[in-house]
């Protein structure tokens, strides 16, 4: 499965870090240096088992754990709204 | 008998050039206005678009293409190049309109402002942000004996190029008297007190954030120094369209190429912004 960020998603990379900015609600969030990964691949269209292939190659973070953070960060995004199933 | 025909006269705020029939606390230029300020009556119609929580009695409303602003003192109907002024009270709305009014000016004209003290030396601009109180104005007056000069106090205007842009040419202080320093006091219950000013926009060197939630003066990067920016917007509410966004990406870029520190309330001093300009200094 494939996601995208919704055009009301706004996100600008700053140091090591991405910040979102949510219009329709007028909120802010942040992701540290792993989470900029995973949503720069997320959102360029990757799967979360190759966001998290990315996190381990880029950091010294084991497979595994990387595959079990990425999910739980993409149903956070969701959650959240800053995240929807590519084609939604 | 025909009435006297009212002539406006012309002041400079934040690099705009404005005709008002207002007594403003500001020198008088001439030049084009940009900005006309008309007394009138300002009437709330609708739902309030935003209002403060008791006890402070303030509320927007949106009328057309302007923003209402309402205030027991006075009323202003503000539109990009109109501002209209309802009060009994001349000089209280005079206080008003800067830099509280003008906040909603900068927004209708597509500029986001921050809430925080601009001093400068040597071309290079140390900025202090903070809520009322914080102690942005008392940082700002501890440089004045250092060489440095007042650009703008209380509303933080940046330029496209992240310069800040000179504001009115004084200091908002407390009206304790523990400054020593004589002036006038505005309608905001600050004294305010004549500085010399700067002629030109000044590049950032560093930003210092005062807030509880630092316990010493730290750097911050990334969401942390964002976060803490946005904090600083100069009005909470959002009036216009495309504001988040504007907001957004100015806390961005001001974090991505400007050294950004959260300190304590009150605990800034000469040396620290001193050292602040001369270790970021491009």
């Amino acid at each position: 499965m494939t996601y995208q960020a919704p055009t009301h998603i706004h996100s600008r990379a700053v140091h090591d870090e991405l910040v979102l900015l949510d219009a329709r609600q007028d909120a802010y969030f942040g992701l540290n240096p792993t989470g900029a990964v995973a949503w720069s691949a997320l959102t360029a269209g990757r799967s979360p088992e190759a966001a998290a292939a990315e996190i381990s190659a880029q950091f010294d973070v084991a497979p595994e754990v990387a595959r079990i953070d990425v999910a739980a960060l993409v149903d956070q995004l969701v959650a959240r709204g800053l995240l929807e199933p590519a084609g939604a | 008998m025909s009435n006297p025909v009212k002539t406006p006269t012309l002041y400079r705020i934040f690099n705009l050039c404005v005709a008002s029939d207002l007594a403003l606390p500001l020198p008088v230029i001439e030049g084009e206005p940009v900005v006309e300020i008309v007394e009138g009556a300002v009437t709330p119609r609708g739902a309030a678009l935003w209002r403060a929580e008791p006890p402070f009695a303030f509320a927007c409303f949106r009328d057309d293409d302007a923003i209402v602003l309402d205030w027991p003192e006075a009323r202003f109907r503000v539109a990009a190049t109109r501002v209209v002024v309802d009060a009994s009270d001349r000089i209280v709305a005079a206080g008003m309109l800067v830099p509280a009014v003008w906040s909603v000016v900068m927004a209708a004209r597509g500029v986001e402002s921050l809430h925080g003290c601009a001093v400068a030396r040597a071309g290079r601009a140390v900025a202090v942000l903070g809520a009322s109180g914080a102690g942005k104005s008392s940082a700002g007056l501890a440089m004045l004996d250092r060489d440095w000069h007042v650009v703008t106090d209380d509303l933080l205007v940046l330029d496209d190029a992240g310069r800040a842009v000179p504001g009115p040419p004084f200091l908002r202080l407390c009206t304790n008297g523990e400054h020593g320093r004589a002036g006038e006091p505005d309608a905001g219950g600050k004294l305010r007190v004549a500085t010399p000013g700067v002629p030109a926009p000044v590049p950032l060197t560093g930003m210092v954030i005062l807030h509880d939630d630092y316990t010493e003066c730290v750097r911050l990067r990334g969401s942390a120094a964002v976060a803490a920016l946005l904090d600083q917007v100069y009005a909470p509410m959002v009036t216009h369209a495309d504001q988040s966004r504007r907001r957004f990406e100015l806390a961005v870029d001001l974090a991505a190429r400007t050294a950004v520190f959260g300190a304590p309330p009150r605990s800034l001093t000469p040396e620290t912004i001193e050292r602040i300009a001369q270790e970021n200094a491009a």
